[in-house]
């Protein structure tokens, strides 16, 4: 079993992910990878009481996620992680040797960012982390929801507004 | 439900501009209860960092049309006392009915 689905997603742990993804994955655990929430017991609290009760969550910085993946990994149970930004999962996958896919699931408009699909907005260098990603043989496609098809990340950045 | 309740949408934004959002329809209206949907959605996570900073603010997640029908027409009380009975009319509302 193990991770199931490496996810970028500005909004971290929300419906999408808790039903939309954890549901058809049948999710069992949820890794968050982000360095702000792992500082913080607050945050991490706000996160956990968004989380149903069959999933367990865990909190993790980047330089820990890579410490602790292949713990993850090797899971018995389906599992889910989310990094809120770009540079966390390329960072995390320059760590992580075992990553063989990422999902584009949602990075909302911002100052700086162009508009690439309804839910990814890219700055340059966000584009060249994710390229970077796909040249170290991760493949990377945008999804929000399964129902949805899995768009290569060179036709995400093909355009803008598509 | 005009006047009583004000719809915000969060398609698109990002969870600062969901809570800047909400902070602004708060300061524009005046309003201290906040209903939102899924209790695990971005709307109710940035609902909750708005509560933790002021008790006077109300959090009721989980809405459906019964909770928000009986807030509305519930003008007897305070508003976080209505959003306290809202509440328990939207789970009393739920029910499963089958074919016996």
């Amino acid at each position: 079993m193990g991770i199931h689905l490496y996810r970028i997603d500005d909004r971290l742990i929300h419906g999408q992910v808790v039903v939309g993804w954890g549901q058809p994955l049948n999710a069992r655990f949820l890794i968050l990878v982000d360095d702000l929430v792992a500082s913080s017991d607050w945050e991490k609290e706000l996160y956990r009481m968004a989380v149903p009760p069959e999933m367990d969550i865990y909190f993790a910085d980047v330089a820990t996620a890579v410490r602790d993946h292949a713990r993850y990994a090797a899971d018995p149970r389906p599992g889910i992680l989310i990094a809120g930004d770009t540079e966390s999962m390329h960072r995390l996958a320059k760590g992580v040797k075992a990553i063989g896919s990422v999902n584009l699931g949602g990075i909302h408009h911002r100052a700086g960012r162009t508009e690439r699909l309804r839910y990814v907005f890219l700055t340059p260098s966000e584009e060249q982390q994710l390229r970077e990603l796909e040249a170290s043989g991760v493949e990377v496609t945008a999804q929000d929801v399964p129902s949805a098809r899995a768009v290569p990340l060179a036709e995400v950045l093909e355009g803008q507004s598509k | 439900m005009a006047g009583r309740l004000v719809g915000l949408s969060m398609m698109g934004l990002t969870p600062e501009d969901i809570e800047t959002a909400i902070r602004a329809e708060l300061a524009r209206t005046g309003a201290h209860v906040i209903f939102t949907d899924l209790p695990a959605g971005s709307a109710t996570l940035a609902a909750r960092r708005i509560v933790k900073e002021d008790s006077s603010m109300v959090l009721v997640s989980g809405v459906n049309l019964a909770t928000l029908l009986d807030f509305v027409f519930n003008t007897a009380v305070s508003p976080s006392e209505a959003a306290r009975s809202a509440a328990e009319r939207g789970k009393a509302s739920l029910i499963v009915v089958e074919r016996s």
